[in-house]
């Protein structure tokens, strides 16, 4: 099994901090599934840039209060 | 779990149990000696796995209308490219074997490793989502 990528997330507090925005909903704003959303912010999965834009647009904060490069 | 890994599963499944059974019943005859018509037992074949999976994935669809409809995401595509991926080696690899068969066996023997590789390839493509899902990429 590869090891994660070395970028953390604040997604799911960025969330909690937007009325409790569930992943069904944030998925369905940037157009991916929920399962996804929860891949990317439990680390396994790491998202293409569009995306990574799409959730920082979502959030109205910029990409790196989204993902933090911990390599 | 998403309609897209239970997708997976059902084709996985009924690859798995059709060619078993398509298989198993021309190992038999190979082995009596008995002739096995290839046409009429794999056409049989072929409209049981189909008819199989459209049910199967019309009943998962009933189940989760929503995400039956909504497109494949990037992570998705990736799950199936890098199946699609892994499953080409492993068809490589079979067609090999395949045609090795064809200084030992007769047509449709070697007729049938040909369509036991293809078999083998598909059920290391849908294992290869169901793992993609399982890892959650």
């Amino acid at each position: 099994m590869p090891a994660p990528p070395p970028i953390r997330n604040d997604i799911r507090r960025l969330r909690f901090e937007n009325g409790e925005m569930t992943q069904a909903d944030l998925a369905a704003r940037i157009g991916m599934t929920r399962q996804t959303v929860a891949a990317i912010e439990q680390g396994k999965y790491s998202p293409s840039l569009e995306a990574a834009f799409r959730i920082a647009q979502v959030f109205g904060v910029g990409l790196e209060r989204v993902f933090q490069w911990e390599g | 779990m998403p309609y897209r890994e239970k997708s997976a599963w059902i084709s996985f499944w009924t690859t798995l149990v059709v060619y078993g059974v398509y298989f198993t019943l021309f190992a038999h005859s190979a082995l009596a000696g008995r002739p096995f018509g290839l046409h009429g037992a794999f056409t049989l074949c072929i409209a049981i796995l189909v008819t199989l999976q459209i049910v199967l994935h019309v009943a998962a669809a009933i189940q989760a209308p929503d995400d039956a409809r909504t497109a494949e995401d990037e992570r998705e595509r990736l799950i199936s490219l890098r199946a699609t991926s892994g499953a080409f080696y492993v068809f490589q690899v079979a067609a090999m074997l395949a045609a090795v068969t064809v200084y030992f066996f007769d047509k449709v023997t070697m007729a049938n490793a040909v369509l036991a590789a293809l078999a083998v390839s598909e059920l290391a493509r849908h294992g290869g989502i169901i793992l993609g899902y399982r890892r959650a990429c």
